[in-house]
């Protein structure tokens, strides 16, 4: 399943001049899946949509705009992600201020602040770069493989929403388009990437259409966190009010708070079984029951 | 720490002379207790057995051979050591940032130290200091 896999290391280089944004994908080894961006706006796209191991952001993001620090502000949005992902910032215009912000008080994601121009002269110092690009590789996999300890607090989970619920929840006030719930799909891709699948086979009934509901089931095991998102196109008695709960409750929960939410085993039945139970539902599941 | 009690701060700097004016610039104010110690270890030391609000290290000692001594310090003492350095250098302020301190130019004159540490009080513990 996609989603789950390692595959390679993927980074995100964002840089608003092409010349820089194409050297410092070039002067990299081959290993990685990069993806660019150009601004701010597609960069903090690109991080909710897809999972990345590094994030290489140029400080100032509009070149024309000498107070312009879009570069480092995307390290709120991946502090937001908690997921590992580690930042390094370039930029030919450093203060000590600007490399306070983008340094101070944001372990375990800020990775390095790099000069495009060395303070002791000389060009960029490539050896470096690639280094310290290998490095925060290894600490965001590092940090992934013990991911539940992050506090995965991250807007997360739920049961029985469908796309179009999300949508509305994630972009309020939007009219819900294709392309929107396409980034719901890919947002939660996102969310479920450092989790494991309870059980083979599941995970992988994906859909945008406006009324299908996905189903994923993921438990992280050994640290009591699950994620689920159960959903099917067959019925569910779902009211109004149970509606406005889950939208409510749009997180992460516990796997024995999972067992104890209202909706799942009171309202909410797959196959004719109450969905508490959930391990029997794997089973069953499994055994094509 | 309580807004009674006296701010300790320590001064770390192998230069006697500035550290003798910098204790004597603070100490003239009447409301701190000021230590100082001219090496990484000592300070060190002095760290584990006092509990210091605010900590001054100059940056050559800070990131030279005692690198991993003042570590320990940062570790002890997290968000009250401020690096000062010498020179202005942003690939200074970028190691002591990334080593989880802070970073300031060496004030010239005793009167803006004053000020410098002043601020950092302030900003840890609010305006009771």
């Amino acid at each position: 399943m996609e989603m789950f896999s390692q595959g390679r290391p993927r980074l995100l280089i964002v840089d608003d001049q092409k010349n820089w944004r194409e050297a410092l994908c070039d002067m990299l080894d081959p290993v990685y899946e990069i993806a660019t961006a150009t601004s701010y706006e597609e960069a903090k796209r690109q991080l909710w949509q897809r999972a990345f191991h590094v994030l290489v952001a140029d400080q100032r993001l509009v070149d024309a705009d000498v107070t312009n620090i879009e570069g480092i502000l995307l390290l709120d949005e991946v502090a937001k992600l908690r997921d590992g992902t580690q930042t390094i910032i370039v930029t030919a215009y450093p203060t000590v201020e600007a490399a306070k912000e983008a340094l101070r008080g944001r372990d375990p994601y800020a990775y390095d602040y790099l000069l495009k121009r060395p303070e002791e002269g000389g060009p960029f110092n490539i050896r470096q770069y690639r280094a310290r690009v290998k490095e925060a590789v290894e600490k965001a996999i590092q940090l992934r493989q013990k991911a539940t300890t992050l506090d995965f607090s991250v807007s997360a989970v739920v049961a029985g929403l469908t796309y179009d619920w999300i949508a509305e929840i994630l972009f309020p006030g939007d009219t819900i388009t294709h392309g929107i719930r396409e980034d719901v799909r890919q947002i939660i891709h996102r969310l479920l990437y450092p989790f494991q699948p309870i059980a083979p086979g599941i995970g992988n009934a994906w859909s945008s259409e406006p009324d299908q509901f996905c189903e994923i089931l993921c438990w992280s095991r050994g640290h009591g966190q699950a994620v689920l998102v159960r959903v099917g196109k067959e019925q569910c008695s779902l009211n109004a009010r149970q509606v406005e709960w889950l939208k409510h409750n749009w997180r992460l929960v516990k796997y024995e708070e999972l067992l104890s939410v209202p909706i799942m085993g009171v309202s909410y039945t797959i196959d004719g079984m109450a969905f508490e139970d959930c391990a029997s539902l794997v089973d069953n599941k499994k055994h094509g029951k | 720490m309580t807004s009674s009690r006296v701010p300790r701060i320590l001064i770390v700097d192998s230069e006697p002379r500035w550290s003798q004016a910098a204790k004597r610039a603070l100490r003239e104010q009447g409301k701190y207790n000021v230590e100082s110690v001219a090496d990484i270890k000592a300070a060190l030391d002095f760290s584990r057995a006092n509990d210091f609000d605010l900590i001054l290290i100059n940056a050559a000692l800070a990131l030279g051979r005692d690198k991993s001594k003042f570590e320990e310090i940062v570790c002890l003492y997290p968000d009250k050591v401020l690096v000062i350095s010498d020179v202005r250098s942003i690939s200074t302020a970028i190691k002591v940032f990334k080593m989880g301190a802070d970073y300031a130019e060496k004030p010239f004159e005793p009167r803006r130290l004053v000020e410098l540490v002043a601020n950092r009080l302030q900003q840890a513990y609010g305006a009771t200091i």
